[in-house]
């Protein structure tokens, strides 16, 4: 080896060497005292071990604080590249809190978006483990796009592959975009928080008093609908991450690959009997169900704290990777309010961005959401997921349990054929309705309705048809079969069967969107 | 003509007086009691005359059980067909309230689905006037009536984003048909018969009205104080839009000078940046002949939507308004933008934004609502636009709200500032504040604050002020050029013009993932 050859090596063991310790020893065990990983223990965690490929580690700031000091920024407080999760890859995004609270200098937030761009060319998913604080203040830097470029990007390629976050640490103001526009965010609850404004910028804007529990995980899992998964600290929202990625496609292109089959494609599911109640007034929870139908009882919950009266989950049936939405029957009005209709939405959106099938379990009680939930926009929030859910043209299967009203949602949850729903089935203690409302239109509104309406004819909508009244007819054709309650499992394999080779194509628009309800 | 031939041209033309005769004379009445017009009136005001040609007049109620009860069933309670509006061909159906109370039976349905399809198929704009008072339709031995309702909605969307769908709502409109209301671009509610609701319990006097719908629901896109007037506005709104998507909006003659200089532009704002003004005497000075079609004028005020001609040009046109809220964005208002770029982008009608705006508001009561996603929900509409886009900035461009208005590298094809814009993070009073709290703390007991405070403030202003931040071409808070505010209006005419041919693509996926 040459002298030239041997310097240049020994320089560049030395950058490797001091990214290594980021910001240094002392920020290092700063950030273990938090109960936190460092960037590089995250993405040890995160792939399969020694798949990690770096990019752009020589990279340091251009920046220099405005007090003239030249600071320096291992990697500019970002490490990126590819590594592979259960053997497939994926693209790597980890700011390092130790260099300057990863906060986002401009070769930082190139580094980003460069890794943004070559997972979407590729098509590969991106997973972006977040611990930053968010814009370098008060350093000069070469002065290019900022943030609102990384969104513009994150949008453009929105669908095209997976964008996941993982919060580990503060995310405030414009920051908290990144991974509120990705398709998932995960949180750590020992490190993660996001918020518009912190305490301080809260006071000076609004003179309102807050504490740190407001933008915490379980804030934005229970009340904001912002997260999709909390985990009780970074490793477990890691592997929480590493979990979601195996239900998801590498890019819109492919479908997930299939996993192994473990559980019996002809398993009966005879304990459903037991688990629904004969008297529809009283509640069960749908967890249950889902446990019994799916490979080895093992589902992936999207969501789970939030409108817990839908449940979003993934799952698999003979090693195929659906998508369960499901009314959860254990809560009061397990039926579609905003709330609910926001959390299917996304999911929806999900599953027919990325070619997963939608699975539905229904099971609607008599009951519409009243006027709290239509002074804020019921009409509008449910009109998005009738939107998506026309729209989609993943195969789309679902099972009626017990009660079905096409005005309690029922009809967006797979339970009226005409919406685009491929194969419907139905339990034969299974009830259907068109309306479940009971309002008397001559009462509330008036203004000219027959007096005699109610009886002479708008009962005929309230009325509720038994499974095999419903199952006389394909003209009117709800359902496609009555199956037993043994045979679900089976029935639901079925369908996938039938449906894998489904083509729909919808009539061309000239752009990419509609103009849907918001 | 043989006798054979008499026989059935007078059983048809019986058949056809039936289909006039709708629910009969008493119930004629009844409507127009009302206040209201019949379904095939409202027709004729809307259409050219003589262009109606219906559809499916023979229909009836088929089940025998509508004779059973003795009630005419004339079309099945549905006028549809096609005709034209200001000389444009377009569809339309029309519920008729005068037949069992206007509401929707097995064939109605149908009519009404197959109708929409028939407007997607031809590429023909959608008109629907809703009079209903529910539904009687029915999926019973074999009757097709709720998979009509299926088709019906599925229909609408299917077709959204391909040909306009414009809506009034005249009298009642319940059950699953309320559904229809928020799938249509435009809607329409007759403000004294207006009655839009899914069907739960009711608790106040203005549940359901157009004025609840306007203020407090965000789905009611005009209020009109009859049927004529609805009529009137649909066809006031229907004349920004073209046929469909693969078409533009119409320009027109216009008789305003493009390059017309707004002396009083000048005087708008006032003196202390701290106090408000109303964006809407900004937007009527610039817009042809002062006129501005505002939609959702009663939502989320801080924000204003609507449509305008520029040199004859159509523009839709987002401001934030800083007399309400200071122009902040919040969840509502990010709602109202959202469907209307979606909206203006679908027909391919350019995009003007004018920004005065501070941020989204931190803070408990925000973030529960989901402050956040809403904004992300803005930035993702405003990335995945392909539609000619012009910003105009005027004053506070503060982060976060800002870069949903259309900031640099949000990709406008067209942004200017007035010389009087500060971009900023967040307002650099707050920004002191936040900072240099400390100090300032210390300066208070000194009795110097002012001072200390402006000593601070001043030279952060200076760095933030467009003057300085457009010396560098290549950054994000930057614009094309400093104009002249006198001279918005040219240039946005100059920017529209300049637009006329622009394409430009999007990625190719099956469905974008967007924030709720």
């Amino acid at each position: 080896m040459g002298k030239r050859m041997e310097e240049a090596i020994a320089r560049y063991q030395d950058i490797q060497e001091k990214n290594l310790v980021g910001g240094g020893i002392q920020h290092i065990e700063r950030q273990h005292n938090r109960g936190k990983l460092t960037c590089r223990e995250r993405i040890d965690v995160l792939v399969d071990p020694g798949t990690f490929n770096e990019m752009g580690s020589s990279v340091n700031t251009t920046g220099a604080r405005q007090d003239g000091r030249v600071a320096v920024a291992p990697c500019d407080g970002a490490v990126v590249g590819t590594g592979k999760v259960h053997g497939r890859l994926v693209s790597i995004y980890a700011p390092d809190f130790t260099v300057l609270g990863g906060s986002t200098g401009a070769q930082h937030s190139h580094k980003y978006i460069k890794m943004l761009e070559l997972a979407a060319r590729m098509g590969i998913p991106i997973v972006n483990l977040l611990d930053s604080s968010g814009g370098r203040l008060g350093y000069s830097d070469v002065i290019t796009a900022g943030v609102e470029w990384q969104f513009r990007m994150e949008s453009m390629y929105s669908g095209i592959v997976p964008q996941i976050t993982v919060l580990m640490g503060p995310c405030i103001a414009g920051g908290a975009y990144l991974p509120t526009l990705c398709d998932f965010l995960l949180m750590s609850r020992i490190s993660g928080n996001m918020w518009l404004g912190g305490p301080r910028q809260t006071a000076a804007a609004t003179s309102e008093k807050i504490d740190r529990n407001i933008g915490g995980p379980d804030y934005h899992m229970r009340y904001s609908g912002s997260a999709d998964m909390v985990g009780d600290d970074d490793e477990i929202s890691i592997r929480q991450c590493r979990e979601l990625i195996r239900y998801l496609p590498q890019n819109y292109r492919e479908k997930v690959p299939n996993w192994e089959q473990t559980d019996d494609p002809e398993r009966t599911t005879d304990e459903l009997t037991e688990l629904l109640p004969d008297d529809f007034t009283e509640t069960y929870d749908m967890h249950e169900v889902i446990s019994v139908l799916v490979d080895d009882g093992d589902y992936l919950e999207i969501k789970d704290e939030y409108a817990k009266n839908l449940i979003t989950c993934f799952a698999r049936f003979n090693g195929e990777v659906v998508g369960i939405a499901a009314n959860n029957p254990k809560y009061p009005g397990s039926i579609l309010e905003i709330n609910s209709s926001d959390k299917y939405y996304r999911f929806l959106q999900v599953l027919d961005a990325y070619n997963i099938p939608l699975v539905n379990l229904v099971d609607t009680p008599p009951f519409v959401p009243g006027e709290d939930e239509e002074a804020v926009g019921l009409l509008r929030h449910m009109g998005k997921v009738v939107d998506v859910y026309t729209t989609a043209t993943v195969p789309k299967i679902s099972v009626v349990l017990r009660e079905a009203y096409a005005d309690a949602g029922s009809m967006v949850l797979g339970a009226l054929k005409s919406m685009g729903a491929d194969i419907v089935y139905a339990l034969p203690i299974a009830q259907f309705g068109v309306e479940a409302s009971e309002l008397d239109y001559r009462e509330v509104y008036g203004k000219g309705i027959e007096e005699d309406a109610p009886e002479a004819y708008m009962n005929r909508s309230r009325e509720k048809l038994d499974a095999f009244e419903v199952g006389l007819t394909f003209t009117a054709q709800i359902i496609d079969e009555i199956i037993l309650p043994g045979d679900v499992r089976k029935k639901i394999i079925e369908a996938l069967d039938i449906t894998r080779g489904k083509v729909e194509k919808l009539p061309e628009r000239a752009k990419i969107h509609s103009a849907p309800p918001t | 003509m043989g006798q054979w031939m008499d026989g059935f041209v007078a059983r048809m033309e019986a058949q056809d007086k039936e289909a006039l005769a709708g629910g009969g004379k008493e119930r004629v009445e009844v409507q127009h009691g009302l206040g209201k017009l019949t379904a095939r009136e409202r027709i004729d005001t809307l259409v050219d005359s003589g262009s109606f040609k219906e559809f499916g007049s023979n229909v009836r109620d088929p089940s025998g059980w509508a004779s059973t009860i003795r009630k005419p069933s004339a079309c099945d309670g549905v006028v549809v067909g096609t005709a034209t509006v200001s000389g444009r061909r377009i569809m339309v159906y029309s519920i008729d309230f005068t037949v069992m109370s206007g509401t929707i039976g097995d064939q109605g349905v149908w009519k009404i689905a197959e109708l929409v399809q028939m407007a997607g198929q031809e590429q023909v704009p959608l008109f629907g006037m809703i009079d209903s008072a529910g539904s009687r339709l029915s999926f019973k031995r074999g009757s097709a009536g709720l998979n009509g309702m299926g088709q019906l909605l599925r229909n609408y969307c299917l077709y959204s984003g391909i040909i306009p769908q414009i809506t009034m709502i005249l009298g009642p409109c319940t059950g699953p048909m309320a559904q229809i209301a928020t799938l249509s671009d435009v809607l329409i509610m007759n403000e004294a018969t207006g009655f839009l609701w899914l069907g739960g319990k009711i608790e106040t006097e203005e549940a359901g009205t157009a004025d609840f719908h306007m203020t407090r629901s965000g789905q009611c896109d005009l209020i009109a104080g009859d049927d004529e007037e609805a009529i009137a506005l649909a066809k006031q709104v229907f004349a920004f839009i073209p046929q469909n998507c693969w078409e533009k909006p119409t320009s027109i003659e216009s008789d305003d000078d493009p390059d017309r200089r707004e002396e009083s532009l000048l005087t708008v704002m006032p003196d202390n940046p701290k106090f408000t003004y109303d964006m809407h005497e900004v937007i009527e000075l610039i817009v042809d002949d002062g006129e501005f079609f505002e939609l959702k004028e009663e939502f989320a005020p801080n924000i204003i939507i609507g449509l305008a001609r520029f040199d004859g040009m159509v523009c839709g046109i987002t401001a934030s308004n800083p007399d309400e809220l200071s122009g902040v964005m919040e969840p509502d208002s990010s709602d109202k933008y959202d469907k209307f770029m979606m909206f203006l982008d679908t027909f391919n009608i350019p995009l003007l934004t004018m920004s005065d705006t501070t941020a989204y508001p931190p803070g408990d009561k925000w973030e529960r609502m989901g402050v956040i996603r809403h904004g992300a929900k803005n930035l993702h509409g405003y990335s995945n636009l392909t539609n000619p886009k012009v910003t105009v900035v005027l004053r506070r461009s503060y982060g976060g709200s800002n870069i949903t208005m259309g900031c640099a590298k949000m990709g406008p094809d067209f942004i200017f500032a007035w010389p009087t814009v500060e971009f900023a993070p967040t307002g650099p009073e707050s920004i002191v504040e936040a900072i240099f709290h400390k100090e300032l703390a210390v300066a208070k007991e000194e009795g110097r604050y002012e001072e200390a405070y402006q000593g601070y403030l001043r030279p952060l202003k200076e760095g933030f002020s467009v003057l300085n931040m457009s010396r560098v071409y290549t950054t994000f808070y930057t614009v094309h050029a400093v104009i002249d505010p006198r001279d918005t209006r040219a240039n946005i005419v100059r920017s529209l013009h300049a637009s006329a041919n622009k394409k430009e693509t999007s990625l190719p996926r099956r469905r974008y993932v967007k924030p709720a």
